[in-house]
Parts: structure tokens; C-alpha cells; sequence
């Protein structure tokens, strides 16, 4: 499996580095390797990368801020990688333009899923397209406001519609509740985070969803949904 | 002491009797001369009521007027109305003046000696005024240069031993430990001596003399114990002595809040220390171990000898059993510490149990998981990771005590203000000795202490603290059945009025 795609890792602590850096090179992939904020900084600018692996504490500067500059002039995926298992720091890396994170100590496989996951995604953003969206038994008509499960027409109200929209136009990505709550309500009070959990729900029923077997939402307590994409 | 009084009062009468006859004296030569140039006589008796005048102003008490105006009507009728040098009178013209320069002297007295007496008093008021003044606000900056609490007792006996010119005690209510702290200013002495004293003794120090205690009974900082044999002067200086006691409690509060602002300040600090500390250990020692068991992840699939592989496997292990080790000391010591920030939200319960299961299928083998939750979405206020950890602890240790093909069974119930969980699984059950220890940290059940990678026995104890956090209770027994229940509730408050 041969692969033109580079990969970018920003990491300081060279044990980190030096496996996640074997691992892709086992799978045929091209990487860099850098240990700071700037140099990161630097190479996305000048030869940027397809996916950036980023840690969030560099000794340089907060991998958020990073984060923001790049997301000023360029939407390569970015997947977090972080030790630190606050919320608060996952949560503002994904709302300032993160793609998807994971924390230490992580499994190989799982990166390695996730890279795939957004490999397969980016560049192809989905679109209010006609052509409808598909994922197993689901059809989504992005046009037509139409949801179909294995062939029958499944009623949405328009909220759970936009919702479930939302999610299928990222597929794989994380999104934190507060975005889809300013994506959908446009702004909103600490009170939706209420309606939002309510939603849910609805659309799990309609979609015949085990929460502990999920086919298409995926939870992240704390943080946020993603839909599925395997 | 009597004695002397007495000859100090002698003393004041000669005195003042002194200054009626030399008065008198000078008004009869005064009185002679103006006769003996041909003057009327009346002009004498001018003479003899100004005397009288002078009299009072340079006495004290309308006596040595009245006294006066007596001897100088009597000495005007001896010496200068006719029959000279006899107390008959034949011109009744004289008798009038007489009986009216007698009328007009006694007045012109005691006005007089009534205003003199008034004005002295009024003075040596102020002066009474100005001196306990003084003293009041040397009492004020002194103790309010005084840091500390025992440095005002040392200042209060100083400063009241100086009033009232005495000995003066200090004892200090007693803190933590029995002996009291004992400050003791002796007359004169500018040294105060500080020592320790038994509550034994405290008796012995007081008796026979002034108690005040300073502060409120329920806030007490101690007694000042004053002699009660005293000076007239001390007697007059007492009277300042309550509110002295009350600059001192002032000093005293003053002082005490900021001692305790002062512990409380170097308390943050040894907590930031420690926070820096945990986050410190928590970094270094994460980091490396996500470095360990990647790197053995990789090996184990670029490895080609089984042997090496099974090694790598070994390290990725343990490495994993490390690693939840760190997470869960730091949970444990971040609860414990009151260190822990519920960041609740309104989560839907099938969300969180959702999770708990899919972890537990991942580990559960060929264990069955069976989940029993309500249809309707519940919204619980919570913070939904941490109860997700309680979910996984109990779930783990529930496939931990039943055999590969146990069941685990997983259910949610409500009741009026609570929503319950519980964890059910069909393995031995817990032991009857255990059941109270279970939740303590570092407890390990006595036939689990054998076996190699039974943990330290901390999962049980985070899952108390976060329950307990969030103001729900956690239960074990043995179910009916064999195994172990673990039950648990959260309150189930209204939703819209407890968001954040």
C-alpha cells in the first residue's frame, strides 16, 4: 500500500514521536517530524502537509494556538493528541478547527482508524449536493430534507434534520456540542446544551440506535458527537 | 496614710486663713490711711468689700468669704463708726451701711467663690481630660504597632501597668494545648516576662484580684488581672480601664484575622505546590508510558518472532496497567483534595451508560452484558465523564469477579427524586468481613491479594468520591443469585433550575 501522502507530526517528546513516526512508515507513509510550534508553523506554510498529528503542550507554545493560526489560511486536517485529560482543552482544540483528537496513552490502531477516517474525507467536503448522502441503511437527501432508513421514508422535524446534517456533512468528526449548538441555533443559552442531549435522543430512536452498539452517532461524554464512518 | 491626709488638710486651712487675715490686714491699713487723710469713712468700707472680694477669689468655699465679710464688718464697726473702738453704733445711718455692706460682701463672695470654684473645677477637668486623652492614644498607637496576638497582651499589660501605676497580668485563654501563655508587667518595670502556665494555675494568679476578661464569652482571648487595692489616683484612672479592654479585644481581632489570613495564605500556596506537584508527576509520568506502550505496540506487529512478540505484548501490558494505575491515583488524590470540578451538564443517560457498555464489551470476552434502561430519554445534571468512570470502574470489576462466561448485567430504574444504577454480575460474591472496607482506598479483597495484577484497590473508592460528589450514595451487597451488586443513585433534580 503505497502512499504519496505526508503526514506531519508535532510532538516534543521523542518516544512519542519516534513510534507514531514507525507506525506510518510501516503503512508506507511519508513524515516530518518537529518538535515546536514554529517549525510547525513553518512547514504547513511552506510545503504543507496532508494531515497534521499535533500535540497539545509544546514547549514553545500552546498547541491551540497553533491551532488558530493555522486555521487562518488552511484547512488541513488536524487530528490533537494530548496527555492532559481536561475536557476544557480537547474542547477548545476541536472548536478552534481540530478535526479529531485523542488522548495519552492511545492505541496504535486507533490513530491509525482515525487517520484513515479523515484521509478518506478530506478534500471532499460534503456538499448540499443532490446526490444523496449514504452510510449502510442510511440515505440522506440533503436536498429534499428527506431521510431514509433501509428504504422507508423516516420523518424528521426540521431541527433533528439539521442536526443529523450536520453530523453526516463531517463524517468521523468530532463536534463539540457548542458548535452544533451555534451551527443550529445560530447563538445560544446554556439551557439548549438541554435540548440538544433531547434531540438526540429522537434521532437515535429514529434511527433504531443502541447507544451501546452505535451504527452512525457516535457519543463523546463531555465533548461532543461525530458520526460514524466505518 | 490617714495621717497624712489629715496634716495636708491642716496645712491647706492654715493657708487659707492666712490669705484672709493678710487680706484683711491690708484692707484695715489701707482702710487707716484713707481716714487718717480725711477721706469719709465710707470709702473704708469700699476698701473692706473689695478685700472680702479678693477674699473668695483666692480662696476655696464661700467659708473664708463669709468668715471674711463677718471679721471685716466687725473690724469697719470697731475701728471706724462711732463709739470708735466698741461694736455699739449711735448713728443709725452706720447700722444700715453696716448691715448692707454685710449683705453685699457675703453675696460678692460666694458669687465669687462659686465662679472660682467652677472655673478651677472646669479646669482641672480638661486637664483630667487631656492626660486620660493622652493616655488613650498612647494606649492606640501602641498596640497598634504591635503584630501578633501575643505582642498585644504584651503591649495591653505594659501599657496598664504605666496607667495605673500597679502590676498587671495577662492570661491567655488556652488553644490547642492546655498551657495558657502568662504576660506579667510589674510596676516600674519596663520588661514584661512571658511564661507558660497549667490551667492549675490559673487560680492561683487571679485571686485577690480584678478579673476582665477580653471578648465575648464565646470568643475569649483571655483575662487582664488587676490588683484591687489601688492609689485614689488609679481609682480615677480605672474608670478608663473598659475602654482600654476594648482597644485591646480590637487589637486583638485585628491581629487574630490576620494571623488567620496569614495560615490561610501559606495553606493556598502549599496547595498550589502540591497541584503543581500532582500535574508535574501526572505529565512525566504519562508521557513516557504512552511512549512505552505505543512503542510496544509497534514491535508487537513489526515483530516477527512469536516469542519477541509475546514480549512485547508483556511490556504493552503492563505498561497499560501503569499507566491506569497513575490515572487512577490522580483521580483519587484530585477528589480527595476537594480538587475535583464537577462540570455538570444536563446528560441523557443512555448516552453515558452507552459508552460504559460499549467499553465493556470490548473487555467483557465472552461474558454476556445485559443493559436494562428506561425508553424515555432521561436528562440527569452530572458531570458525564466522571460518571462514565463510575460505569467502567464497576464494570470493570464486575467481569474482574465472574468466570469467561459470567453475566454482567447493567440497569437503570428511577424513583421519585433519584435515578438508580446498578451493576449485577453472577460471580462469587463478596465476603460477608469485606463489605465494609470495600469502598476504603488501598483495600483489596483478601482472596484477590494473591493474584498479580489485582490493582491497589482504588477503583471503588473514586467511584465513592465521585458519587459522593455529586450528592448520590453508593451500595454493595450480595445478590440473591451469588454474585456482587453494586448499586448506585444520583439525585434527579429539576433540570431547568440546575444547569450552569
Amino acid at each position: 500500500m503505497s502512499d504519496d501522502r505526508m503526514f506531519l507530526i508535532v510532538e516534543d517528546d521523542k518516544q512519542i514521536r519516534s513510534f507514531i513516526r514507525a507506525s506510518l512508515e510501516n503503512k508506507n507513509y511519508k513524515t516530518i517530524c518537529v518538535t515546536t510550534g514554529m517549525e510547525a508553523l513553518n512547514i504547513i506554510s511552506s510545503c504543507p502537509p496532508d494531515i497534521v498529528i499535533l500535540d497539545l503542550g509544546l514547549p514553545d507554545m500552546e498547541g491551540i494556538e497553533v491551532i488558530r493560526c493555522v486555521r487562518t489560511y488552511s484547512l488541513v486536517p488536524i487530528i490533537v493528541v494530548s496527555a492532559r485529560d481536561q475536557d476544557r482543552e480537547k474542547t477548545d482544540a476541536l472548536d478552534a478547527g481540530a478535526d479529531d483528537y485523542l488522548t495519552k496513552p492511545f492505541s496504535i490502531n486507533e490513530l491509525l482508524a482515525r487517520l484513515r477516517v479523515i484521509l478518506r474525507h478530506s478534500g471532499a467536503l460534503v456538499s448540499d449536493t443532490p446526490e444523496p448522502f449514504r452510510s449502510g441503511d442510511l440515505v440522506v437527501n440533503m436536498d429534499k430534507h428527506q431521510v431514509y432508513l433501509a428504504g422507508k421514508d423516516i420523518h424528521f422535524t426540521p431541527m433533528e434534520f439539521e442536526i443529523l446534517a450536520l453530523l453526516v456533512k463531517n463524517p468521523g468528526k468530532v463536534l463539540t456540542h457548542s458548535y452544533i449548538l451555534r451551527a443550529v441555533w445560530g447563538s445560544y443559552l446554556d439551557s439548549d446544551a438541554k435540548s440538544l442531549r433531547v434531540f438526540m435522543a429522537n434521532i437515535r430512536r429514529k434511527l433504531l440506535e443502541d447507544p451501546s452498539t452505535p451504527k452512525y452517532i457516535i457519543t463523546e461524554v463531555g465533548i461532543g458527537y461525530r458520526f460514524a464512518d466505518e | 496614710m490617714i495621717k497624712q491626709v489629715v496634716i495636708k488638710n491642716v496645712r491647706n486651712v492654715c493657708r487659707q486663713l492666712l490669705i484672709v487675715i493678710s487680706l484683711l490686714a491690708g484692707a484695715f491699713l489701707v482702710a487707716v490711711f484713707i481716714k487718717s487723710i480725711g477721706f469719709p469713712v465710707v470709702n473704708a468700707a469700699v476698701v473692706y468689700v473689695l478685700s472680702v472680694l479678693l477674699v473668695a477669689r483666692f480662696t476655696r468655699g464661700y467659708f473664708y468669704g463669709i468668715l471674711a465679710s463677718v471679721l471685716c464688718m466687725a473690724n469697719y464697726n470697731f475701728f471706724f463708726t462711732q463709739p470708735y473702738y466698741s461694736f455699739n453704733v449711735y448713728d443709725k445711718s452706720d447700722i444700715i451701711t453696716i448691715t448692707v455692706m454685710l449683705i453685699a460682701s457675703i453675696l460678692t463672695s460666694t458669687l465669687t467663690s462659686t465662679n472660682t470654684g467652677k472655673l478651677l473645677h472646669a479646669s482641672k477637668l480638661a486637664e483630667d481630660r487631656e492626660s486620660q486623652t493622652n493616655i488613650l492614644y498612647q494606649i492606640t498607637s501602641s498596640l497598634a504597632k504591635a503584630s501578633g496576638v501575643s505582642d498585644v497582651a504584651a503591649v495591653s499589660v505594659q501599657c496598664l501597668s504605666n496607667l495605673l501605676d500597679t502590676d498587671v497580668l495577662c492570661i491567655m485563654s488556652a488553644e490547642q494545648n492546655s498551657s495558657r501563655s502568662l504576660f506579667q508587667a510589674r510596676r516600674g518595670d519596663r520588661r514584661i516576662q512571658i511564661s507558660e502556665v497549667g490551667n492549675g494555675q490559673i487560680e492561683e494568679y487571679s485571686s485577690g484580684k480584678k478579673v476582665i476578661p477580653i471578648g465575648d464569652p464565646s470568643n475569649q482571648y483571655g483575662v487582664i488581672c488587676i490588683p484591687v487595692t489601688a492609689s485614689q489616683k488609679s481609682r480615677e484612672r480605672e474608670k478608663l480601664v473598659p475602654a482600654i479592654i476594648m482597644q485591646i479585644q480590637s487589637a486583638m481581632d485585628r491581629e487574630k484575622f490576620s494571623e488567620e489570613k496569614k495560615i490561610v495564605k501559606i495553606e493556598m500556596e502549599h496547595e498550589k505546590f502540591r497541584g503543581n506537584l500532582l500535574r508535574a508527576i501526572s505529565h512525566d509520568l504519562r508521557t513516557p508510558l504512552a511512549g512505552i506502550s505505543g512503542t510496544a505496540e509497534v514491535l508487537m506487529s513489526n515483530l516477527k518472532n512469536e516469542k519477541d512478540r509475546d514480549l512485547a505484548e508483556g511490556i504493552f501490558e503492563e505498561t497499560n496497567w501503569l499507566t491506569q494505575m497513575v490515572e487512577n491515583i490522580l483521580s483519587l488524590t484530585q477528589i480527595e483534595d476537594g480538587h475535583l470540578v464537577l462540570r455538570k451538564q444536563p446528560e441523557a443517560i443512555e448516552e453515558i451508560v452507552g459508552e460504559a457498555v460499549k467499553h465493556a464489551r470490548k473487555i467483557a470476552g465472552q461474558r454476556k452484558i445485559i443493559l436494562d434502561i428506561p425508553e424515555d430519554v432521561l436528562l440527569v445534571s452530572m458531570d458525564g465523564k466522571l460518571i462514565l468512570q463510575v460505569l467502567i470502574n464497576l464494570i470493570d470489576n464486575a467481569i474482574k469477579h465472574t468466570q469467561t462466561d459470567g453475566i454482567v448485567q447493567i440497569k437503570v430504574y428511577t424513583d421519585k427524586n433519584h435515578v438508580w444504577f446498578s451493576i449485577t454480575d453472577n460471580g462469587s460474591g463478596i465476603k460477608a468481613g469485606d463489605l465494609p472496607y470495600l469502598f476504603d482506598s488501598f483495600f483489596v479483597a483478601q482472596e484477590a491479594k494473591g493474584s498479580s495484577r489485582s490493582g491497589i484497590g482504588l477503583g471503588l473508592s473514586i467511584v465513592r468520591a465521585i458519587v459522593q460528589a455529586h450528592g448520590g450514595r453508593v451500595f454493595a451487597e450480595n445478590d440473591k443469585g451469588g454474585g456482587a451488586v453494586f448499586r448506585f443513585y444520583l439525585p434527579v433534580k429539576e433540570i431547568d433550575s440546575d444547569e450552569r
